[in-house]
């Protein structure tokens, strides 16, 4: 083969290489571009297949592309959607707010896209609600001006999820809400809320306004700390929320509108923070009408309390003895009848004194809520005599609780020892009746007396006219001497001395208002405190002696104390204070009985401090009153300082029957 | 050159584009008709250029040489090219075998109007080569197409038949006008028909 021959089939050997390299290159070409229209047919697919409608349209509606949704939206076969107008399914209205918002996002290109409701209206006329995300197409050709792409939801099931929520929401009877980081309202909160609140229109307004200021001066400090913090624990930790949220208010008491009127209701509120990464976002705070549990719990609390109430009465009755509980009966049985009349005369002077009368042999036998009452009854009635102003009604009132209260420890007396009066009448009724009895029979001539004391004897109303010893007191006494000595820090040995001594039985109650009054104010002023006596020289126990002895004619009594005396500069500094006495009356006073007899004046008290037991100066005044009731012309009162005093008057024995 | 000469060069530019534009549209209308077995079908002028998604699919091929590049195009609906494939696919009951061979016939179309004018072009001395065809959703015309540019020779028209029609588009760019200067197309006689499957 010649060298030229070799050298030309060699050149068509490497063209044909070059060609095959070529075609090779253009076959893979053609290769890769296949798969690619592959990949391209997949996401068209996928595109295709989407839940949510896909559009693709011109700023005048024209659809350019929709998938099958949309299709199915438009009510065509999704290679006929080209070229349908998309705002079609929308009515009039809604329509231009579609255009609008398209408008909207070609006019302000910073806007990337927008998000909104609108309904459509399909075939059947059936509005459907659609969550529309709108934006504008990023195209690599412009030639026909901007492309606007539209998804579409359904979201009518949604909708109607979210009614029925709504409606359930609206339906239970609790008061929800939400607070935002600025403490204010969100929406949407149940309808209830408004009710509870009795306010409406929540949304955006202040927590702190709605739910606290109405009722801010009903919250207590901690309260008050509590609904200050509420607000400023969102945004905090949910350590520092669950340390404040126990002083949050949790139980309040709203007023609102009826139409029966106002009606106060009770709003139980509880806080449950709503935490996204260990930092409170919100607050949702739940309210509840607590009303009718709150005042169950307050009518068993008052229940409880009549409970515990009566539960002290009887541990009351039975701290106290049969004889002492017997002379307290008959004392209350005469003292409550007699203040009766007292304020129906408007005496009342007279019904202080009786006041403290009941209120001493309350304490003696050691029923205290009567003795707190009375003594809080005495108060007012004082401070309303020096007023000059005394309310009947109130003091009325007053002393129908007293009684019931009495009657209500009577009727528990009565139901512990079993005994009953037989009579089916009540048993305040029963000791009026008895005491009118008692009363009628001071008018009758001594035969017909003598046949009224056996049917008031018949009837439980005491014996009338036996005699009965001073003895009888004695326990009284001594349990009055027990009780105040202990208040009070004192040692005193209490002596009687009147062996045999009788008075007549309708007057022992006298008798022992006396003898308390005497006796108080013997332990209160009279006596030392155990300390004092024992710098005096003094034993520590200091002495109280209460003598009776019979005498021609009368019976001598005495009440004498080893006590510190009185001081004679200190009754004139009293009365001058008090403007019992002037400067020129106390210079007329000739004697120390002159001066000592100022303690029987009305009002007059030497103690500065007022309690239950002496120290408004009714005690010696009322003790006064109480002797010559007996037929005595006065109290008198001997008095040595550091020695002691001593407290003495004669009843004279014409007076007993 | 002067401006005589420069009227003269457009006058002929503007005559060979017609010319181009009656052999595309012959072509396509040709291959067309001779495999879907067209009847009674005629030209429709497109009024609207702006209308430029013309159909839900589109097929597309590229004849390309150095002194001619032509971009052709067939829109069509899914159910049209269905209704062309007509008894070839009666036995064909699955939806989406029947959707792959009608998009298959469409690129088949693509492939054998491209090859008639890559035929003639040779016939004058111009080589082309032809890529291969693709189907893509019409809408791909609205993203990728260019703005009109009045230095090619678009074209738009439609092709319709009692049953249907497509819409046919071309983008003729003359890269040597020189080869054109004399070309003036004259019609064929039929040919064979086409076989297809």
């Amino acid at each position: 083969m010649s060298e030229v021959l070799k050298l030309n089939i060699n050149q068509e050997n490497s063209q044909a290489k070059v060609e095959i390299i070529a075609a090779e290159g253009l076959r893979a070409s053609h290769e890769i571009i296949t798969v690619l229209e592959k990949c391209k047919s997949s996401s068209e697919h996928i595109i295709d297949q989407l839940p949510d409608l896909l559009v693709i349209m011109s700023v005048d509606g024209r659809i350019l592309k929709g998938n099958d949704a949309a299709a199915s939206l438009m009510e065509c076969d999704p290679e006929m959607i080209l070229n349908l107008n998309i705002f079609s399914v929308f009515q009039a209205e809604t329509r231009n707010i579609m255009k609008s918002r398209i408008s909207s996002l070609l006019k302000n290109r910073d806007i990337e896209q927008l998000q909104f409701e609108l309904p459509i209206i399909n075939k059947n006329g059936t509005q459907i609600e659609h969550l529309w995300t709108v934006s504008l197409f990023s195209q690599i050709s412009e030639r026909r001006g901007p492309l606007i792409k539209i998804l579409g939801k359904d979201i009518s099931k949604i909708k109607e999820f979210e009614k029925k929520l709504s409606q359930i929401f609206s339906a239970i009877p609790l008061g929800i809400f939400t607070v935002d980081s600025d403490g204010k309202i969100e929406w949407p909160y149940s309808l209830f809320t408004e009710y509870l609140l009795g306010q409406d229109k929540l949304a955006g307004s202040g927590l702190e306004e709605v739910l606290f200021e109405p009722i801010w001066d009903s919250l207590d400090s901690i309260e008050k700390t509590g609904a200050g913090q509420v607000v400023d624990c969102i945004g905090g930790d949910t350590l520092w929320f669950d340390m404040a949220k126990l002083h949050f208010p949790n139980e309040v008491k709203y007023v609102r509108e009826t139409p029966d009127g106002i009606k106060p209701c009770w709003l139980g509120i509880t806080y449950h923070p709503i935490v996204h990464e260990n930092t409170i976002e919100k607050l949702m705070i739940v309210l509840e009408d607590r009303t009718e549990v709150v005042e169950a719990r307050r009518a068993l609390e008052v229940q409880r309390e009549i409970e515990n109430n009566k539960i002290k009465k009887i541990l009351e009755i039975q701290n106290c003895s049969g004889p002492l509980l017997e002379v307290t009966f008959n004392d209350f049985d005469l003292l409550f009848p007699r203040m009766k009349t007292e304020i129906d005369e408007e005496n009342y002077e007279k019904v202080t004194r009786t006041l403290h009368a009941i209120k001493g042999i309350a304490r003696t036998a050691g029923f205290t809520d009567i003795e707190h009452h009375v003594h809080s009854t005495e108060d007012t009635l004082l401070t309303q005599l020096s007023a000059n102003k005394v309310n009947k009604e109130w003091l009325e009132d007053g002393f129908n609780e007293l009684k019931d209260e009495w009657n209500e420890l009577r009727s528990l007396c009565f139901a512990l020892s079993g005994r009953q009066h037989g009579l089916q009448i009540k048993q305040a009724d029963y000791m009026e009746v008895l005491h009118e009895l008692k009363e009628l029979r001071s008018t009758l001539e001594p035969d017909a007396r003598v046949h009224a004391d056996k049917i008031l004897e018949k009837l439980g109303g005491g014996q009338f006219a036996q005699q009965i010893l001073l003895s009888t007191l004695e326990q009284r006494l001594a349990k009055q001497l027990k009780v105040t000595m202990e208040s009070l820090g004192k040692n005193i040995n209490l002596v009687f001395d009147w062996k045999d001594v009788e008075v007549i039985q309708s007057e022992i109650l006298t008798f022992s208002e006396v003898f308390v009054h005497l006796l108080n104010n013997a332990i209160d002023h009279g006596i030392e405190s155990p300390t004092d006596r024992q710098k005096l020289g003094k034993p520590e126990t200091g002495t109280i002696t209460i003598k009776a002895e019979r005498a021609e004619g009368f019976i001598h009594f005495e009440v004498i104390d080893d006590g510190k005396g009185i001081e004679k500069q200190k009754i004139i500094d009293t009365a001058i204070k008090k403007e019992i006495l002037n400067e020129r009356q106390i210079s007329k006073l000739k004697n120390d009985d002159d001066i000592l007899e100022l303690m029987l004046l009305p009002g007059f008290s030497t103690k500065e401090k007022v309690d239950t037991i002496s120290g408004r100066g009714i005690g010696l005044d009322s003790v006064n009153d109480a002797v010559k009731s007996l037929g005595c012309n006065k109290l008198q009162i001997r008095s040595e300082i550091g020695k002691g005093t001593k407290f003495l008057f004669d009843v004279p024995l014409t007076t007993v029957d | 050159m002067t401006e005589a000469q420069d009227i003269s060069e457009l006058e002929q530019n503007e005559s060979a584009a017609k010319e181009l534009k009656k052999l595309i549209r012959a072509k396509v209308e040709s291959t067309i008709v001779k495999s879907a077995r067209l009847e009674d079908s005629k030209i429709i002028e497109v009024e609207n250029l702006d209308d430029y998604v013309y159909g839900h699919w589109m097929a597309f091929i590229l004849i390309s040489g150095s002194s001619v590049r032509t971009m052709l195009k067939v829109h069509f609906n899914g159910s049209t090219a269905r209704a062309m494939l007509g008894t070839k696919v009666r036995r064909v009951k699955d939806p989406k075998a029947l959707e792959r061979m009608a998009m298959d016939f469409m690129k088949e179309q693509c492939n054998l109007m491209a090859g008639a004018l890559k035929t003639a072009f040779n016939s004058a001395q111009i080589i082309t080569g032809l890529s291969i065809p693709l189907v893509t959703r019409g809408f791909d015309e609205a993203v990728f197409s260019d703005k009109v540019d009045h230095s090619k020779i678009n074209d738009v028209w439609k092709l319709s038949w009692p049953d249907g029609e497509i819409v046919c588009s071309s983008v003729t760019e003359v890269l040597q006008w020189g080869d054109f200067s004399s070309y003036v197309y004259e019609e064929e006689e039929e040919e064979e028909d086409g076989v297809f499957l």
